[in-house]
């Protein structure tokens, strides 16, 4: 490549107004991004009614990406630009800062005179004195203090000039890990029901999203509901909502339990899982006349309006016969509570309908049953509501790039602090001139808040001159 | 104890509406010799805020983050203690109270509008991620604020010494140059504590939602406003952006910060605007 395009590509990338114009768009799009509804932020339902009432603006801004904005061709791209314009920057940043902490700038008087804060004091001294002396008293001030010839050089907190490149540095550490970590990421939600085993795997997810890098790499060990509390109280008696007691099996054994609620989650070989809806599953079996079981299983209900009253809809197997239920829970099935409030029963009220013909309608308590009657065989069958169990969702979420973003935070906050509280300071100081008439030129600059350390500076200047007797 | 809390609220707040007439007073009538009658006022009603947080605290059992009457409070407390702190280290910018003071007092009888109800904290809710997410937002958000009144005596100051007319009321502030850089060192206390915010809020919303980032809209304004912060930072020390320049960006940048805070569960539906509009 000719060198020129070279340079000016650089010189393009490490434009610090670039990096301005770039994050001026993105807060641009960003604001057009929550104006604009998003796709995967609304449920299916509301996204879908938005489109239907909007239709000419949802064209419009589906065409053009913005219904899906932060994944976007112009924002995905935006955000490459201010990567690479951040690498360039840093890259100069890092340089310029490697080269001011290994080489000494020492300065003479033109330079020092034209400083903000600068100073020229006149002594009787002999100069070697004068600059033992001074290097002395910045030395007792702080600062990291070397001489050349008649020229000294004053530092202090010289490595805070590394605190706006590292900055930057966690930046672009934290992009490329939640890059990584989003394309190797796999979520999903898993339905267990109290003491239900199910394997780490797709088919077992009611709903998975897996990253680009993912490739169905799962870790297929059992994931076992133990145990579901629907008001947990911790160890400390604090109230924390529902809560799932999780086991992880291997190879037949049981490697890890945890009780897995609100802000509490489990983590194991990278995956974490944390609680999620939960609801009742009553056991309906089919029995044949002679006792054996025709058709039945735990049935799923959810509490949709938050009545506390848990309704779902099902079929038996292939009997044609469709039913509704709600079961209303009395008391907990599970916890101490229960042997104290035993007296109470779940209550399932249930319709069954065959080939949309109501053929029940009646209430049901725990291992009650019912006669059902098969037209097509032209014998009963009994009904029978044997067992309840509580049934949560669990959201399942392995994503290795969460603990390095979160190294990166981390180190980011230590940059800020480094580049906003350990400012670095420099003072210059020649010497100039023989023994009864010195000039002593002094100047002093801070690298941020420069007019907030002219107290400090006035204040060393001051020590010297009273030190070498100057007025 | 919910009556003395109220009283004390309500205490509170007169003072910093008193001491927001008397910043008033000196700044039309050019009076600096009482704004240590202003400073007082703040100080006597900070005391009297203090006390009715704590009553809240205590009744509640958890801290100021639940519902909007809490939320406005604490931030209007922050940005009380922080001017109070700074200008006693900067005297000189004790004026910038005519700012920090009225909107404190604004926050107030906003917030008294709402709802003083006693709300259980949700289980969500109960992380020590989220008392770090809500006490960096509102140590931010006062370092902010305190930066915005500074950039406002910056323009007056600036304004005053273009029609060349001596006045000792404006000389008493400090240079042009010393504002600048204390607005300057403010926004980087605010972008530091926003950062914190950020990233608390991150931890806290991956231990309750499974991922610490989803471009929820009260996620992206708050990352909207760093930025905007970023961008002032980057403008003021790369771009030679000094001054009345930087002063109104920091100005503009207040109301985007505060939008962020209080506005967006208004305009936008979401998981946080659940707690924010209660």
């Amino acid at each position: 490549m000719d060198f020129n395009i070279e340079k000016k590509i650089s010189a393009f990338f490490s434009s610090r107004k670039l990096a301005i114009v770039l994050i001026t768009l993105i807060v641009i799009f960003s604001i057009i991004g929550t104006l604009v509804p998003q796709q995967s932020q609304l449920k299916p339902d509301v996204y879908d009614k938005w489109k239907s009432t909007h239709p000419e603006q949802a064209d419009i801004f589906g065409k053009i990406g913005f219904t899906h904005l932060f994944s976007s061709f112009i924002f995905l791209n935006l955000a490459a630009l201010l990567v690479i314009n951040t690498l360039f920057c840093t890259r100069t940043m890092l340089s310029s800062a490697f080269r001011r902490l290994n080489a000494p700038q020492f300065q003479k008087k033109a330079y020092i005179t034209g400083l903000e804060n600068s100073s020229v004091i006149k002594t009787k001294k002999d100069s070697s004195s004068v600059i033992s002396e001074t290097v002395s008293l910045l030395k007792s001030a702080g600062y990291k203090v070397r001489q050349e010839g008649n020229c000294i050089l004053a530092e202090k907190n010289r490595f805070g000039i590394l605190g706006t490149p590292l900055f930057h540095i966690c930046i672009l550490f934290i992009i490329i890990a939640a890059v990584y970590g989003s394309l190797g990421r796999m979520e999903g939600d898993m339905r267990l029901i109290e003491g239900q085993t199910l394997e780490e795997e797709h088919g077992n997810y009611m709903f998975i999203d897996e990253g680009s890098f993912f490739n169905e790499q799962h870790s297929k060990f059992g994931i076992s509901l133990e145990k579901f509390f629907p008001d947990y109280k911790d160890e400390t008696n604090t109230p924390r909502g529902a809560a799932g007691e999780l086991a992880i099996i291997e190879n037949g054994q049981k490697v890890k339990t945890d009780i897995v609620y609100s802000n509490h989650m489990m983590t194991y070989k990278g995956y974490t899982f944390l609680g999620n809806v939960y609801g009742l599953a009553p056991l309906l079996l089919l029995r044949n006349p002679d006792g054996t079981v025709y058709s039945g299983s735990y049935i799923t209900a959810s509490d949709l309006d938050n009545s506390g009253r848990y309704v779902a809809s099902f079929q038996m197997g292939d009997t044609g016969l469709e039913g509704g239920l709600m079961v209303y829970m009395t008391a907990p099935l599970t916890g101490k509570l229960m042997e104290s409030e035993a007296e109470k029963t779940p209550i399932m009220f249930l319709r069954i309908f065959d080939n949309g013909k109501q053929i029940y309608d009646g209430t049901l308590r725990l291992n009650d049953t019912i006669k059902i009657h098969d037209n097509y065989l032209g014998f009963d069958r009994t009904l029978g509501f044997y067992d309840i169990k509580y049934w949560s969702n669990f959201y399942v979420v392995k994503d290795d790039g969460t603990l390095p973003v979160y190294a990166g935070v981390g180190l980011m906050i230590f940059s800020l602090m480094v580049a906003f509280f350990i400012i670095p300071k420099r003072i210059w100081v020649e010497v100039a001139g023989d023994s009864g008439a010195v000039e002593i030129y002094i100047g002093g600059r801070a690298d941020k808040f420069r007019s907030l350390y002219e107290e400090e500076y006035s204040g060393i200047v001051d020590k010297i001159k009273r030190l070498h007797g100057a007025d | 104890m919910a009556q003395t809390e109220w009283i004390m609220y309500v205490a509170a707040a007169a003072l910093y509406a008193l001491s927001s007439a008397i910043y008033l007073y000196c700044l039309v009538f050019k009076k600096e010799e009482r704004i240590n009658l202003a400073v007082g006022s703040a100080l006597i009603g900070l005391l009297f805020h203090s006390v009715s947080i704590a009553l809240r605290w205590i009744e509640t059992g958890h801290g100021p983050y639940i519902s909007m009457y809490e939320v406005l409070s604490k931030y209007a407390w922050f940005s009380v203690v922080i001017f109070l702190l700074v200008q006693q280290k900067y005297e000189k910018i004790k004026m910038a109270g005519f700012i920090v003071l009225p909107a404190s007092f604004l926050m107030m009888a906003i917030g008294s509008t709402y709802s003083r109800d006693i709300q259980m904290i949700p289980a969500s809710l109960q992380s020590y991620w989220l008392i770090a997410h809500v006490g960096f937002a509102s140590l931010g958000f006062g370092s902010v604020m305190v930066a915005a009144a500074t950039a406002v005596l910056y323009i007056l100051k600036e304004r005053h010494l273009n029609t060349g007319v001596p006045d000792s009321f404006y000389d008493r502030l400090p240079g042009l140059r010393t504002l600048d850089d204390l607005m300057y060192r403010f926004v980087a206390m605010g972008f530091f504590a926003l950062t914190i915010m950020i990233a608390a809020g991150a931890i806290w919303a991956n231990q309750t939602w499974g991922r610490y980032w989803g471009w929820d809209p009260i996620e992206t304004w708050s990352l909207i406003s760093w930025f905007t912060y970023g961008i002032c930072l980057h403008l003021r020390m790369n771009a030679g952006w000094t001054g009345k320049r930087i002063a109104w960006l920091i100005i503009l940048s207040i109301f985007i910060l505060a939008f962020s805070a209080f506005g967006v569960g208004y305009v936008y539906s979401g998981r946080h605007t659940d707690y924010l509009t209660s």
